[in-house]
């Protein structure tokens, strides 16, 4: 065997796997599929998104449930505290007359 | 009737107690004049060894029950009266010239009155740790008598009907009391079941000063004297503390006939006298 049809089996081996790998490249290309096929979603990816809308509303509701709950708690707690302001001296203090007995004290400026 | 009288606090302090006169009444009384004697070693602004004077100087304490106790209520009142009611006032007190007892202030020429800033931070941990805000010192006067007034009648109140009047601010016990109440025109009396009363105004602790006399009622809005057309407010309350709180607070709104509806809203009993000569009696006050 000569040196001369070393290197020609080694050209062919060369150009028998180019060949090849151009070809796996064509056919993975999927050249046959038409372009509105091609641009189509992933039914995985309609559904998340799907899903994604739900979750942002359900964000908004739980948003506004939450500054209603909030205003009303804030209502309690004021009207608790005017009922603490005004009630509990009505309820504590004493009555008082005015009286035409002698003072037994006079008040001065405390 | 026994009636018993001692200074403290910077002011007269009168005992009534409707009982007879007995070796455990004389006890009694003397353990209130000790009582006085041991919180204003605590509370006074005037001393420099007590314990306030100690925390307006480190700004922050490791605090006594009493202390911590008299700032908590302080601060609840703040709270409660919208800010009218401030310990924060000291340096305004100390820049209307109020830096003296009010027995010295009446020998020191006229001085110019410095407002302040008022409203500070103030915080008390439950353990009695109380911590000022930088730049603020507080100031118990008025509310630390009336919390003395409480807690001694309590000592007397065991033998009989007691009264104790801390310069104004007056605590009762077991009867009726007629107390009477300057007015513009003269006096009345009142009628109180139980009870404290306290009377806040600038009828008798003013004194001369650049540009118009000052008194001690500071404005915390402007940390300066108060301004407005009331000369003096009385209040009835469930105790003496809470007479105190809404004295000063309804003279602080500077007007009658706010004063007077503050006092129908609050439904505390209200004498409320003008400069100008007017007597307002409100929250239910029955003649």
């Amino acid at each position: 065997m000569t040196n001369s049809n070393h290197t020609t089996r080694l050209y062919t081996v060369a150009a028998t796997v180019f060949v090849l790998f151009v070809s796996w490249a064509a056919i993975a290309a999927h050249p046959w599929k038409s372009a509105a096929t091609f641009n189509a979603k992933d039914a995985r990816l309609v559904a998340l998104a799907q899903r994604e809308q739900l979750l942002r509303r359900d964000m908004v509701l739980v948003q506004k449930l939450a500054a209603s709950a909030a205003v009303s708690a804030k209502a309690s707690s004021t009207a608790r505290t005017l009922q603490s302001r005004s009630a509990a001296p009505v309820a504590a203090t004493p009555s008082v007359k005015v009286v035409t007995l002698p003072p037994l004290v006079i008040t001065r400026t405390s | 009737m026994q009636r018993h009288g001692f200074t403290a606090m910077g002011t007269e302090i009168e005992l009534l107690l409707d009982a007879p006169a007995t070796a455990e009444s004389a006890a009694a009384v003397t353990a209130v004049a000790t009582e006085f004697a041991r919180l204003e070693a605590l509370l006074s602004r005037f001393r420099a060894d007590s314990e306030l004077s100690e925390l307006n100087r480190r700004g922050a304490l490791d605090a006594g029950p009493e202390l911590a106790g008299i700032v908590r209520l302080a601060l609840s009142a703040r709270e409660r009266t919208g800010g009218r009611f401030d310990p924060t006032v000291h340096d305004a007190v100390l820049g209307a010239g109020y830096d003296r007892t009010f027995v010295e202030l009446l020998d020191v020429a006229e001085r110019p009155v410095v407002g302040a800033t008022c409203g500070g931070g103030v915080t008390v941990t439950p353990g009695g740790r109380i911590e000022l805000e930088p730049g603020f010192r507080i100031d118990l006067g008025g509310i630390a008598k009336s919390w003395a007034a409480e807690r001694t009648v309590e000592l007397l109140a065991p033998l009989g009907p007691a009264l104790v009047d801390a310069g104004g601010d007056i605590a009762t016990r077991g009867r009726a009391w007629p107390v009477g109440v300057a007015t513009a025109v003269g006096e009345l009396t009142l009628l109180v079941e139980h009870g404290g009363l306290a009377t806040s105004g600038i009828d008798r602790r003013h004194w001369p000063a650049l540009g118009g006399a000052s008194h001690h009622l500071i404005d915390p809005a402007t940390g300066r004297p108060a301004r407005g057309s009331l000369r003096t407010v009385t209040v009835v309350a469930a105790d003496a503390v809470e007479a105190e709180i809404h004295a000063k607070s309804l003279f602080l709104t500077g007007a009658a006939d706010v004063a007077a509806a503050e006092a129908d809203a609050l439904g505390l009993p209200a004498v409320i006298v003008t400069r100008d000569g007017h007597t307002v009696l409100a929250g239910g006050i029955s003649a």
